[in-house]
């Protein structure tokens, strides 16, 4: 199995525990977002962190897909903070959150269309360059499908990591969740990015509403999302995976028990390779 | 095909405002119902991770009146005063303007400085670490000159003067703060110091020397100025102890 394993993400609640003692992840995961500041607690924690882990910073407000708005700022923080903390992966969302007016703070859908293709590849770009280092994008969750769209998700993902060289972090709870929400086939996803794209694998859990799944990073990786898991281990082999949980976040055991569970998926995929 | 940035313009008018989510909900696959319900739940994430972050930095605030009003706030401020930044810990700053006019909190008339406190710490838990102070900043300056030097203070540190108790507020409403909660609001003015001695923002009422001293200070005054700004409005205070103190508690962090 070569890589870092299975990590988990770096949360207040488990500062503590994590300051006490080693634990057993192979990686941490934090929001860029959150160590923004100049400095104060957060980012002490972090750097004691990165002393001990490889680190990586998952970013969840530059807002890639915007087409009215764009901070420069903004990616000049993740640039500073990428310079303080020498992370392993840098990842972003392909998602947009603002208009001219107001920023949304939500990972909102874009449309698949060649116009939002040429607008991400340009945006892409210009994050690599001023980070010089290739970052990984994330396919979201989503409650809608444009009808504009003009491929899939997977066939647009596919050719925004060839036009710019960016990686994929493959959010398997995603596929899942959109599978349920719109019937977007998650199989058909995953065949259509290249393997050797996929750099990252989330797990999370989500909520059921209603009407649909919500995607709340608030409970256990659900059953269906462990089957698709295994599935894109045979695709993209053991890639590191990340347990996600960002609401009501439970001890840390609970987090170590999933990331355990996603090490074991790991190596029974590699002893199925061999 | 409507372009870019129209989908985007009518996705976020249909967050933003219910009664324009219908225009927006034939941009969608399926049933324009389902695509109604379906926006509902992004207007409602919106609002929730706005409200979130005030939360997060007006805690005093919020305990003063109650949860679920602090909400219900929260969701006009939230409409009235759009989030600009995609970090949100920069999120709620005109927070102190908005109860100032918000009529349900008239008879709250200490809360605007309770927000204006609360931001204050909000920027101070961010702030840049204080560097201690280096004693041999000095050796190369002649003694006469020390009063011509002009003080930095630690990035964390803000003054704030208000008719209310403030310091007293802060802290009654600390986790961790023992016996009475009881407070006089017409104590008279307060002066406060917010700063950050290592990770935990702070308030601390001032005697109006140090006030002083330290205003004069953040404004870029002489070391000289500040200590006479000081020393004329109250005759007790003394230069050399307000000096050492300040330097100790890391809030003056070196004099250039």
């Amino acid at each position: 199995m070569g890589g870092l394993g299975a990590g988990i993400g770096l949360r207040a609640p488990h500062y503590a525990e994590f300051a006490a003692a080693r634990q057993p992840v192979g990686w941490l995961e934090v929001h860029s977002e959150n160590y923004f500041g100049a400095g104060g607690h957060d980012l002490y924690m972090l750097e004691r962190a990165r002393a001990e882990y490889p680190v990586s910073l998952h970013g969840v407000g530059l807002g890639l897909g915007a087409a009215l708005a764009w901070d420069e700022g903004h990616l000049e923080q993740l640039a500073t903070l990428a310079d303080r903390i020498r992370p392993h992966f840098i990842s972003e969302h392909l998602s947009w959150s603002a208009t001219g007016e107001r920023n949304l703070n939500d990972l909102l859908p874009l449309p698949y269309t060649r116009e939002a293709l040429a607008l991400l590849t340009e945006r892409v770009q210009r994050v690599q360059e001023r980070l010089q280092k290739r970052i990984l994008i994330e396919n979201i969750s989503a409650y809608l499908e444009f009808a504009a769209s003009q491929m899939t998700e997977g066939e647009f993902i596919a050719e925004l990591s060839g036009r710019t060289g960016c990686g994929v972090l493959l959010d398997v709870n995603n596929l899942y969740v959109n599978q349920v929400n719109h019937g977007s086939d998650a199989q058909a996803t995953m065949r259509a990015l290249p393997p050797e794209s996929v750099e990252e694998i989330h797990l999370a859990g989500y909520f059921k509403s209603d009407d649909c799944l919500i995607d709340t990073h608030g409970d256990r990786v659900a059953e269906p999302v462990w089957r698709l898991y295994q599935t894109a281990l045979e695709r993209f082999g053991a890639v590191p995976t990340l347990i996600e949980w960002d609401t009501d976040i439970p001890p840390l055991a609970v987090l170590l028990e999933e990331a355990a569970k996603a090490r074991a998926f790991m190596k029974a995929g590699h002893a199925l390779a061999a | 095909m409507p372009s870019l940035p129209d989908l985007q313009q009518m996705f976020g008018a249909a967050i933003e405002d219910a009664g324009r989510a219908s225009a927006a909900a034939g941009m969608f696959r399926g049933d324009p119902e389902r695509s109604l319900a379906r926006l509902a739940v992004y207007r409602g994430n919106v609002y929730a991770n706005c409200g979130k972050a005030l939360a997060s930095a007006y805690p005093i605030v919020r305990k003063i009146v109650g949860e679920e009003f602090f909400d219900a706030m929260a969701r006009e401020y939230v409409r009235s005063n759009p989030s600009q930044s995609g970090d949100l810990n920069r999120y709620g700053e005109r927070l102190c303007d908005f109860v100032a006019g918000f009529p349900h909190t008239a008879d709250l008339p200490y809360l605007p400085d309770v927000a204006r406190m609360e931001w204050l710490l909000h920027r101070a838990y961010f702030a840049e670490n204080a560097s201690p102070f280096d004693p041999s900043s000095l050796a190369r300056v002649e003694a006469e000159r020390y009063l011509a030097l002009r003080l930095e203070l630690s990035a964390a540190c803000a003054l704030l003067e208000s008719d209310w108790p403030l310091g007293r507020i802060w802290t009654i409403h600390q986790d961790d703060s023992r016996g009475a909660f009881e407070i006089d609001l017409d104590s008279g003015p307060d002066r406060v110091l917010v700063h950050r001695p290592l990770w935990r923002a702070q308030v601390l009422s001032l005697a109006c020397g140090d006030f002083l001293f330290l205003s004069a200070a953040s404004r870029g005054e002489t070391l000289g100025a500040a200590l006479q700004a000081a020393a004329t409005a109250e005759a007790s205070f003394e230069p050399s102890t307000a000096l050492a103190r300040w330097i100790h508690a890391q809030v003056i962090t070196s004099l250039v």
